[in-house]
């Protein structure tokens, strides 16, 4: 099987929870004061979204507006617990076979689809082979190599051809399953609009109007409501493309929550209110400085060394992020403290980063106040970030700053989220970059996504051998001592050459109105308040 | 009388009567409130301007982490943003960028729209067609994802980048006006004198046309300077402006980004008075400077 992505971004932010985090009922609702069953039925909850859905299509759907109106709707096999661990959804405990090549997955009793037709494994099985066979988002690639079965109407059976201990939280927490009843008699699946969509799930979508908003009811019977049906008679979701004008929203009662986070600032002014209660929990993913190795004056790694030692993280997490971050010392996350084994990039030391440039022959010859390499060179580099994202500006005037202290030249460069884009991943024109990732789970496969010198991801250009043996050995790896050991080796050289330059892991805030009650907080802004774990339990207090 | 004999008469004339022209002018200038408040608002700004360095410190960076969102107090006058810094300071060195930004975009407006209205106007024909067939296209050009474009094109965003741009899109109004103007001059006799006396077309065209079509122009200048600050305004508080360079629309897109947008009423207060302030005064001073010059107003 080729490399497989575990790690993903939820292409626009990321998701969160620490893993240190306990589990909780965020309203205080149903345990002191229980309501009588009959009056917590009925009402509508009204949600604040940052866009549109990209599509309604669950097989070619990829960013967050559309994943929190979809997961209400389609089922995926796995889901993320409280505490951000890959538990069953739809189906039983997940079988792994000794030599780790065969997954055996059974699904629950008693699942329907929305039109009355009961789910089967053949579902399962039609909607990967058609993700494979069209070649649909980055998941088709972990189906590379993998052959299934379906020896009766509740099982499938995975073959793998090497050890893959990830496989199913990957491909069974990434994919939402589709009826076959239904999607085989669509011809073009890939631009399929789906505007009636028919799914498994506590709500079905009924209405919806782009741009203003998405009408979701609830079903009649749903296996993850207390009392087996949701007790919210209807969902809405409404776009509010600016996220100040989200919280605007809400003060004046607009929507009810918030499935985007909210600004830090806005956070603590939302919690000083009584009407309003607001959850945190950490991103999955991280913001960081990506470095393009392909740069002449980049490729030298004592100006990347330089550069990591220059930036001051306690000030990024001050200004930009007003305190709701942790500092990341190495490129794991610290959320997943089990791989934090003391490979960190160096700390903050301008004398010391100063000392590298110079020993490295870096000299102020023309007295601009800008270094210069050996053949006359500036040290100047342009450092684009997206002007949506307001963190990211404050974080480039803080490394603007950072950078002058010792020698080196910034250019902060706003620009469209798109254009940003199309310099990473279509011209490559580009120096640096600040830029979140998302969502990074199973971290011991999904690393190869993003420093593989092969990977989509890896814009860096970085390319390291040992690095990439290291990363698919711990892919592949069964036991935790060979996953461990080969981890070790990977952030050794990512600590040796700092291809980029990882920053700090934002804290999450959602908010709510205090008469939504029944809510509970789920890893990431990709499930936030918003999962389907969460509202399927939600009501509203009358 | 020989021609050379003409010209010179001609030149006295025309100095003799500006002469007179100004200085009644002038004194309507003068007594016109509106256009009085205005001059002298323009002169604050041009003062604050120039003064600038010896009013307060230019900020940078970042500040302390406990004088975030601080209200204006003695220390601040003007409050400070969520970075720790003076907004005062950033609201008078904002006036700095902003005059520059102006005075750039008229500059560029000018030297772009003035020639193709002059020779749209004078040459009228197929030079007409096509001179107000580009001002036509620029004006129906979006200006907002040329800005999203240019911000990928060019390698910074600096203010000069920005100033420029709006100069560049900006010059339409003005080849219109000047046009408008220069064909109510061509019509006139004296001209046809000039022709028929045999002086230079270039000769017509920038000392006898367009310093008697001037008085429009110039009108139309102080309105695209004022404007030119509204759009600057705009494209900072998209936040594809400077991102180093405080500017009042600058300063607003921090105060909306901040997420303290309601509760740090300073925040946005003081620039948006700023911006207010600025185009009031331009619009002021040209309506002093258009009821001066409007030959209707001076018979009286």
């Amino acid at each position: 099987m080729k490399k497989v992505l575990a790690l993903v971004l939820a292409f626009v932010l990321g998701i969160s929870v620490l893993a240190a985090c306990s589990p909780k009922e965020v309203s205080d609702g149903g345990a002191n004061n229980p309501a009588p069953a009959a009056d917590k039925f009925g009402g509508t909850l009204t949600i604040g979204t940052y866009a549109d859905p990209d599509t309604l299509n669950p097989l070619t759907g990829n960013d967050m507006a559309g994943s929190w109106i979809l997961n209400l709707i389609y089922p995926t096999l796995m889901e993320l617990d409280e505490n951000g661990n890959k538990v069953p959804y739809i189906i039983e405990e997940p079988v792994i076979s000794e030599d780790g090549l065969k997954v055996t997955v059974t699904l629950k009793d008693g699942l329907k689809w929305q039109d009355g037709t009961p789910l089967t494994s053949k579902d399962i099985a039609y909607t990967y082979k058609t993700l494979y066979d069209n070649k649909l988002q980055w998941q088709s690639a972990v189906l590379e190599g993998v052959t299934w079965e379906t020896p009766d109407d509740k099982t499938i059976v995975f073959n793998l051809s090497a050890p893959f201990p990830t496989f199913i939280t990957t491909i069974g927490f990434w994919q939402r399953i589709v009826p076959e009843h239904i999607w085989s008699k669509v011809e073009d699946v890939k631009n399929f609009t789906n505007d009636q969509p028919v799914g498994l799930g506590p709500f079905k979508l009924t209405e919806y109007e782009r741009g203003q908003y998405y009408i979701l009811e609830s079903v009649d019977e749903w296996f993850g409501s207390p009392e087996g049906k949701p007790y919210l008679d209807k969902v809405i979701f409404k776009p509010y493309p600016d996220v100040n004008t989200m919280v605007l929203a809400l003060k004046s009662g607009d929507i009810d929550l918030t499935a985007k986070e909210v600004p830090a600032t806005a956070a603590k002014e939302l919690e000083a209110d009584a009407n309003f209660k607001v959850e945190r929990n950490m991103s999955l993913g991280y913001e960081h400085m990506a470095i393009n190795l392909k740069d002449a004056l980049l490729s030298d790694v004592n100006v990347r060394k330089a550069m990591a030692m220059a930036v001051e993280r306690n000030k990024v997490i001050d200004f930009a992020f007003d305190g709701d971050a942790v500092a990341m010392p190495g490129i794991v996350s610290p959320v997943y403290q089990k791989f934090q084994i003391g490979n960190d990039l160096p700390s903050n030391d301008v004398e010391g980063a100063k000392k590298v440039l110079a020993d490295a022959g870096y000299k102020d010859t023309d007295g601009d106040g800008v270094l210069n390499a050996p053949n006359g060179a500036k040290l100047s580099f342009t450092l684009m970030f997206a002007n949506s994202v307001s963190e990211h500006e404050k974080v480039a005037r803080i490394l603007v700053d950072n950078m002058k202290s010792i020698g080196i030249e910034i250019v902060p460069t706003p620009m469209d989220k798109a254009v940003q884009s199309d310099k990473l991943y279509n011209t490559k024109d580009w120096q640096l970059t600040i830029n979140t990732w998302g969502i990074i789970d199973d971290v011991e496969s999904s690393m190869s996504t993003l420093f593989l010198s092969t990977a989509g991801l890896n814009w860096m250009g970085w390319n390291n051998k040992a690095a990439d043996d290291a990363m698919l050995a711990m892919q592949s790896a069964i036991s935790e001592e060979d996953i461990m050991k080969n981890m070790d080796i990977f952030q050794k050289e990512i600590v040796k050459e700092i291809p980029d330059v990882p920053m700090v892991v934002k804290k999450l805030s959602f908010a709510y109105s205090n008469k939504v009650k029944g809510l509970s907080i789920y890893p990431s802004n990709l499930k936030g308040l918003v999962a389907p774990q969460s509202l399927g339990k939600a009501y509203i207090e009358k | 009388m020989n021609s050379e004999s003409v010209k010179q008469e001609l030149k006295i004339k025309n100095k003799k009567v500006k002469e007179n022209r100004w200085e009644k002018e002038i004194k309507l200038f003068l007594r016109h409130p509106l256009g009085m408040i205005g001059f002298f608002g323009v002169l604050l700004l041009i003062l604050i301007t120039v003064l600038a360095p010896l009013i307060v410190e230019p900020v940078a960076g970042y500040g302390a982490y406990e004088d975030k969102l601080l209200s204006p107090a003695a220390k601040h006058l003007f409050g400070t943003d969520d970075m720790g810094l003076d907004l005062f300071s950033q609201v008078i060195w904002g006036t700095r960028s902003s005059i520059k930004v102006g005075v750039i975009a008229v500059l560029v407006a000018m030297a772009i729209g003035i020639p193709i209205g002059l020779f749209s106007g004078y040459y009228q024909g197929i030079y007409d067609t096509i001179g107000m067939g580009i001002t036509e296209v620029f004006l129906t050009i979006p200006m907002l994802p040329l800005m999203i474009i240019t911000a990928a094109v060019t390698k910074s965003s600096s203010i000069n980048t920005v100033a420029l741009i709006i100069g560049i899109f900006s010059w339409p109004s003005i080849a219109r006006i000047t046009r408008a103007s220069t064909l109510k001059v061509c019509g006139m006799q004296y001209i046809e004198a000039a022709k028929s006396l045999g002086i230079k077309t270039r000769s017509i065209i920038f000392k006898h046309i367009f310093i008697n079509a001037s008085t429009p122009i110039f009108v139309n200048l102080t309105i695209v300077m004022a404007t030119s600050i509204i759009t600057e305004s705009s494209i900072s508080f998209l936040g594809l402006g400077d991102p180093l360079t405080y500017s009042w629309g600058k300063i607003l897109h921090n105060a909306y980004k901040s997420g303290a947008f309601q509760s740090a009423w300073w925040y946005s207060l003081f620039p948006s008075i700023a911006i207010m302030l600025f185009v009031i005064s331009f619009n002021f001073l040209s309506m002093g400077i258009r009821d001066a010059l409007n030959p209707k107003i001076s018979r009286e």
